[in-house]
């Protein structure tokens, strides 16, 4: 006897297995795939996780690698801080595409000695971060290991206290990580307490191209000191066998410190860029700018290398604006860094005070004082354009400028 | 045999359900296609006009529930984010910048993408293409933020323009471009300004702006009072504009007038310009160059970087290559205007049009150029009569037939 069901039942069936079955199959992730998806929701969609947990757990049982990587598709929203190692399986030969810099963001907040995007093995190797953003309220991201490379496209990093961090003690320089940024804005700026940088490379071989790195001091930020230092970019260490390398192209190194509160004193003073023992800093094309508080007493630099670093800067313009401590645009003994200023009717000085003059170091910076006569009197008498070197051990430190026309310190004759 | 033919009506029921289903719109999806097919695609566009109305009307995006559009390799069109169909927080991902092309052709004072209404903000536009005849983009002021990776915005008269009418600095948009490459070209008629910044705060990141005025460019003085790569601080409408706030920074980035084949006969009153800028405008530039190329009979004056008032340029580490026709050439004007540059050493002055030694010597403003003349004698005759290296700076105090001062001798230069 066959078995009668009416239309109505048999369509209600039929619906009712595929409403069930689907989200099952859904739900299933491939364990091979080479692609997967990241959304806050996973209707419809294969080869899917809602987590950024399930997702690293996924990719340590997946265990990508160079002849069979995966690329995992982040969809827009708010994701939990992404980590490799750690508390997360660690992994290699993976790329994370997000929605956009501005429409796909891993978080951490609410933590200390955290990231919103981590590495902590050197199997984090071959890891590619694109069109997203890693927002952390106390790093940006972290790379512990000495070894693993990465790049990063078009993406924001956002740090607490510091945008972008390497942690490896002690670093081993034959091992070194590799790091490719192309198009990132790394960001380091705590809205309600300190302030640190926004790169520091002291276990890396970092390439920086069409980027904007900027540390911004709150005018919150807590009275005190995190570090010796507040910088756009750190490359070295200090006192231990780090090592790190960084190399920037038409980019924009900045620290943004106008409204820093007069008690948040950095031990020594601000800088655009700050190289230690072990750092090497390379930079072609692109601004190295440095605004400091006019009210401040704390030393303002542009770069500054100390112990055995090594700067290297041919062809990058500097802006910098201190307060009432020094002013330098260049300070150290292995920064080559020559520089030519606009011309003027007087040197280059910190904008509060016109006696206040930018030093550098020796035979770094040239200008052209566009008001000085046949005999070298600059104070504003002649129309000769005389050509200025920087020369603070020979003419001192008030008025470091040695007139190439005249073979003299500059002069302003008699007032 | 009846129990078949039920399930069969059942299925195909069951198909048209799901396809219809799968053409329909998720009101609250994450992502949403634009193809010029959609077959077999949920949450798929054909019309650009579709999307942008459902996105205003129904999606409403919002910074927590962004949204991001992919849109397919294909010609679309215009992407218009208007009072009627104000949005923010969405992305428009293309398939490639020679890819995925959103078009507007024939028709005046109009744009490829264009945002006209305060809710258009935090917008982000990648790998795709914006091609207007008139104008490649258009921001009018009051309008939000966006971000710019990897595009091309074309336009005919101007490539990416500001309408500004009483910028105020609240109204003051923030854009960022990362790889970007905006171009003027009108093949039929007037060339404008690559980019016009009279109410923005824009940043340019590895990125190419161009005028390409050719051979069919119209004669005369036309639309505007001055053909340039980029104009800060003022727009074209000129009377009525009471604040036109602009402020543009420029790292590893290109600044470009090929005009080389512009007709005789086009002259713009204002010249013919690298960089304008002027009232209330500020223009940063470190790396890349300001290429400016006319043809040599073309009269018209040319300028590398030229600063009216109120306006202020600062180009420490920027190139430049000028090379003018018949006018009067300038590498840079205008006090404001702090723009250090070397040029390569020679065996003379930089002339107004390097290929042409007869050329008249390009001038600039007193401290600003140097260069190293390679044939002085110890006397200061550099007219081939010496081995030595003389270093030379600008100063028009020295006449403007021959306007250097030798640092070495401590006079104005001596040669041809």
């Amino acid at each position: 006897m066959p078995i009668r069901i009416s239309y109505a039942k048999c369509l209600l069936l039929l619906l009712t297995i595929v409403g069930f079955s689907t989200p099952d199959a859904i739900a299933q992730v491939d364990p091979n795939a080479d692609r997967l998806h990241l959304r806050t929701n996973c209707a419809g969609l294969a080869d899917c996780v809602e987590s950024t947990s399930a997702l690293t757990t996924w990719l340590g049982t997946r265990q990508p690698s160079a002849l069979s990587p995966v690329q995992v598709l982040v969809g827009p929203g708010e994701f939990d801080a992404l980590s490799c190692g750690n508390t997360a399986p660690a992994y290699g030969h993976v790329t994370i595409r997000g929605a956009g810099r501005k429409r796909t963001t891993f978080k951490a907040s609410g933590c200390t000695l955290c990231a919103a995007i981590s590495a902590w093995d050197a199997d984090c190797d071959s890891l590619a971060f694109q069109d997203l953003r890693a927002d952390g309220s106390f790093w940006g991201v972290a790379w512990a290991p000495a070894a693993g490379s990465s790049s990063w496209t078009n993406v924001d990093v956002i740090g607490g206290r510091v945008g972008w961090i390497q942690l490896a003690t002690p670093c081993d320089p034959l091992t070194l990580a590799r790091h490719d940024i192309w198009n990132a804005q790394i960001t380091a700026q705590h809205p309600d307490g300190f302030a640190g940088n926004a790169f520091e490379a002291s276990c890396a071989d970092t390439w920086i191209y069409g980027s904007d790195l900027v540390a911004i001091v709150d005018p919150n930020a807590t009275a005190g000191s995190y570090a010796n230092h507040i910088a756009g970019i750190t490359a070295g260490g200090v006192g231990s066998a780090q090592k790190g390398i960084v190399h920037v192209f038409g980019s924009t190194v900045r620290l943004l410190a106008k409204t820093a509160p007069l008690d948040v004193v950095p031990g020594a003073g601000f800088a655009g860029v700050q190289v230690f023992q072990g750092g090497e800093f390379h930079m072609h094309g692109g601004i190295i700018s440095v605004m400091g508080n006019p009210n401040h007493a704390s030393n303002v630099a542009g770069l500054r290398v100390t112990g055995e670093g090594f700067a290297h800067t041919p062809d990058t313009a500097f802006a910098i604006a201190g307060g009432t401590g020094t002013t330098s645009r260049v300070e150290g003994k292995v920064a080559e860094s020559p520089f030519i200023w606009p011309p003027g009717a007087d040197p280059p000085t910190a904008p509060t005070d016109p006696n206040n003059f930018v030093r550098s170091a020796q035979g770094s910076d040239l200008f052209v004082e566009t008001d000085c006569n046949a005999a070298g009197d600059c104070d504003g008498d002649g129309d000769e354009p005389h050509l200025m070197i920087q020369n603070p051990l020979h003419c001192g430190p008030d008025d470091p400028w040695f007139d190439a026309n005249t073979g003299e310190c500059r002069t302003m004759g008699c007032f | 045999m009846k129990t078949l033919r039920y399930l069969i009506q059942a299925l195909v029921l069951t198909a048209l359900i799901g396809s219809t289903a799968s053409a329909q719109v998720d009101p609250n999806a994450d992502i949403v296609y634009l193809q010029t097919n959609c077959a077999g695609v949920a949450d798929c566009f054909t019309s650009t006009f579709a999307l942008t109305s459902w996105i205003a009307g129904t999606r409403q995006p919002t910074a927590a529930e962004p949204l991001l559009v992919e849109a397919g390799p294909g010609e679309f069109e215009p992407i218009l984010c208007d009072p009627s169909t104000a949005f923010g927080h969405t992305t428009f991902r293309g398939a490639g910048r020679e890819r995925t092309v959103f078009k507007v052709s024939n028709c005046f004072l109009c744009a490829a993408i264009s945002a006209q209404d305060p809710a258009c903000t935090d917008l982000e536009f990648q790998d795709l293409t914006a091609d207007g005849d008139f104008w490649g983009t258009v921001w009018f002021e009051g309008a939000g933020d966006s971000s710019w990776t990897n595009v091309d915005i074309l336009g005919g008269r101007v490539g990416w323009y500001e309408l500004s009418f009483n910028c105020q600095p609240e109204l003051v948009a923030l854009h960022f471009f990362w790889n970007a490459r905006i171009v003027a070209r009108k093949p039929d008629g007037f060339a404008g300004n690559g980019y016009e910044s009279n109410c923005s705060e824009t940043w340019f990141y590895g990125s190419d702006i161009s005028v390409l005025a050719g051979a069919d460019a119209v004669a005369g003085t036309g639309y505007t009072d001055n053909i340039a790569a980029i104009v800060v601080g003022g727009g074209a409408l000129g009377s009525g504009v009471t604040n036109r706030i602009g402020d543009v920074r420029a790292f590893g980035t290109t600044f470009r007038i090929r005009a080389a084949d512009v007709p005789d006969g086009v002259l713009p009153p204002d010249g013919i310009v690298g960089v304008r800028v002027f009232d209330e405008g500020e223009f940063h530039m470190h790396g890349g160059i300001i290429n400016v190329t006319v043809s040599p009979t073309n009269a018209s004056e040319v300028v590398g970087v030229k600063v009216l008032s109120g306006g202020f340029a600062h180009t420490p580490d920027t190139a430049f290559n000028i090379r003018a026709g018949g006018g009067a050439t300038h590498r840079i004007q205008g006090a404001a205007a702090l723009s250090p540059f070397l040029h390569p050493a020679a065996d003379g002055p930089p002339l107004s049009n390097p290929a042409d030694p007869n050329s008249a010597r390009l001038q600039t403003t007193i401290g600003s150029d140097l260069f190293v003349e390679r044939d002085c004698n110890p006397m200061g005759d550099c007219s081939s009569t010496g081995t030595q290296t003389h270093l030379m700076v600008s100063n028009p105090n020295c006449g403007a037939a021959n306007p250097w001062f030798n640092i070495v001798t401590g006079a104005c230069r001596q040669g041809p």
